[in-house]
């Protein structure tokens, strides 16, 4: 069963210790534009605390409420919400989000889905016929996108074997494919594939050539022995995985005095199981 | 339509309008002025058999109908309640096999919609948004097509064009010119691309207060056919700079849904209460004033 992830120390949630992680990747893409969509609480977190930490000349795009680099301190639950435009230096229309998707003009950019498969391929459409699904998801809405994103980010708030799986049911956001150069070769783009997938008890990157799950990190509380337990397809495992840095102090007093002064990220779920 | 200078009707009227149609289509983002009091009223109207086109996020204005029966087919692009969790009601409704979901997606709604609003037939896509997904084997709608100019396959979008669309506007006098505080700019294409617009707005002010504030406005009146003066006309979805979103009222509902209690929440919010005022009154007013804290 699905259980709170727990870093053993009361010192972070594992909410905010992903959301510290993401934002580290994230000084990757400083100087570059990207965004995060609905449902996206954490990313969205990673994104501001990238810009007050190690990415100042970050650009964002922040979902529903289409703000440009905003500068809320009080992280709103969802990127819908008028607060989460607070402060920003300009505004999107959907359509000009949509032509953008479509013309390859996304830098990066965060995506979860239902289920995550080894190449990074993600569903949001269902689990089952699609006729009779058994599970019926929430809609693909803008992960098909991560076709066209320069290079796409992937998370997921649960880690466990029914959402790591060998192949998705349905691709709505194409990650490497088959692995190897078939992204590449079926979407004829230049677009590199997924980066990094961010767990609750892990960070996983991709291989170089076949671009296959990789464990990169292992957050504290877990090992290696935990993260191949809960995944559902094979994984490359190098022999020495490190521990994810913890949040260091400096970046916890930022998160929690700048960009999430409500503490929502204590006691949003992020589940392993 | 243009249609004369003073288009204010009354929510039962309005839910009326609505119910004798067939394609709804909504605004609002997710849990952000999504028309709410419009919903509820074409619910008590007897609003059956709709298909909805909702925007490309949405939550319990799409959830809510299908809960109470009155969706036949869904235009798919997200539905979900955030942190609670999946719309309860859709899935049901989907995984039943009672609810035709056309398994859609951003391009597909935003350029559908845009299409109708224009009267283009279809907008084309280059191929490469959809290659490697599933989008073109599970939604029939989408259809390859050659490029007349350069021969290269693409991916056709058809116009999605609705009978009504419903919006709630910040402000919006008796003519309809409307303001839409927030959000990302969806309503004009959807107002566009409907027969009939009908539009609830907290306040209804003056066309002398429209001309002062002209910048603000959104959607000019002559594209409206009705207004209903609603406050609290989004509740429990939030209306910007007026109230936040009843994230307590949102988990009773998502609460009485999925443990298979609909009808007691139908029966107290939506069909019990005889008009918007025993609605609110049921919410209770220190809640609602509560959450102007929150706006």
């Amino acid at each position: 069963m699905a259980e709170q992830a727990d870093p053993g120390t009361t010192n972070y949630s594992m909410a905010e210790l992903m959301a510290v992680a993401m934002a580290r990747a994230l000084e990757a893409e400083d100087g570059n534009l990207g965004g995060v969509g609905a449902a996206a609480v954490v990313p969205m977190a990673a994104a501001r605390l990238a810009v007050l930490t190690v990415a100042p000349n970050l650009w964002w795009f922040c979902g529903g409420a289409s703000g440009l680099n905003p500068t809320f301190d009080n992280l709103p639950r969802s990127s819908a919400d008028p607060k989460a435009a607070v402060g920003s230096t300009g505004k999107k229309n959907m359509l000009d989000v949509v032509d953008m998707g479509a013309t390859g003009k996304w830098d990066w950019g965060f995506n979860g889905g239902l289920q995550i498969d080894k190449f990074g391929n993600i569903n949001m459409i269902g689990i089952g016929p699609h006729d009779k699904l058994k599970l019926r998801g929430p809609g693909t809405v803008g992960t098909i996108w991560t076709g066209t994103l320069k290079r796409p980010y992937l998370y997921s708030m649960h880690h466990a074997p029914r959402i790591l799986v060998d192949r998705v049911d349905y691709i709505s956001g194409p990650g490497w494919l088959d692995g190897g150069t078939s992204r590449a070769d079926v979407i004829g783009r230049d677009t590199l594939g997924p980066q990094l997938l961010f767990t609750p008890i892990c960070v996983l990157d991709f291989t170089e050539d076949a671009h296959q799950l990789r464990l990169k990190s292992v957050h504290p509380g877990y090992d290696k022995d935990a993260v191949i337990a809960n995944t559902g397809c094979e994984l490359v495992v190098p022999d020495k995985v490190p521990e994810t840095p913890p949040p260091t102090e400096q970046e916890l007093f930022v998160l929690r005095n700048h960009v999430d002064r409500d503490g929502v990220l204590k006691d949003v779920r992020a589940t392993v199981g | 339509m243009a249609g004369n200078q003073d288009k204010v009707v009354s929510l039962d009227q309005a839910g009326a309008m609505i119910a004798a149609r067939k394609i709804l289509s909504l605004a609002g983002s997710h849990s952000v002025n999504s028309p709410m009091a419009l919903i509820r009223a074409a619910i008590r109207a007897g609003a059956s058999a709709l298909s909805i086109i909702p925007p490309v996020t949405t939550s319990i204005a799409s959830d809510l109908l299908i809960a109470a029966g009155a969706v036949d087919t869904f235009y798919l692009c997200y539905i979900g309640f955030e942190t609670l969790g999946f719309a309860p009601a859709f899935r049901a409704a989907a995984e039943a096999g009672t609810l035709n979901v056309i398994e859609g997606d951003e391009p597909f709604v935003m350029l559908g919609t845009r299409a109708a609003a224009g009267g283009y037939p279809f907008i084309p896509v280059n191929k490469g948004v959809y290659e490697g997904t599933d989008l073109p084997r599970l939604n029939p709608m989408l259809k390859k097509v050659t490029d007349p100019f350069t021969g290269e396959e693409v991916y056709a979008i058809p116009a999605l064009p609705a009978d009504v669309c419903i919006l709630h506007a910040q402000a919006a006098d008796a003519q309809g010119n409307a303001q839409f505080w927030g959000g990302n700019n969806q309503e004009l294409d959807k107002a566009m691309a409907a027969d009939c617009v009908i539009i609830s707005t907290e306040r209804l002010i003056s066309v002398d207060a429209t001309r002062r504030d002209v910048e603000r406005v959104n959607i000019p009146g002559h594209m409206v056919d009705a207004v209903v003066h609603v406050p609290y006309g989004a509740h429990p979805t939030a209306s910007p700079e007026f109230y936040g979103t009843d994230e307590a009222h949102l988990k009773t509902y998502f609460d009485a849904v999925r443990g298979g209690n609909r009808d007691d929440y139908l029966d107290r919010f939506v069909t019990g209460p005889a008009d918007h005022e025993a609605y609110l009154g049921e919410v209770g007013l220190s809640a609602m004033f509560e959450l102007q804290k929150n706006a």
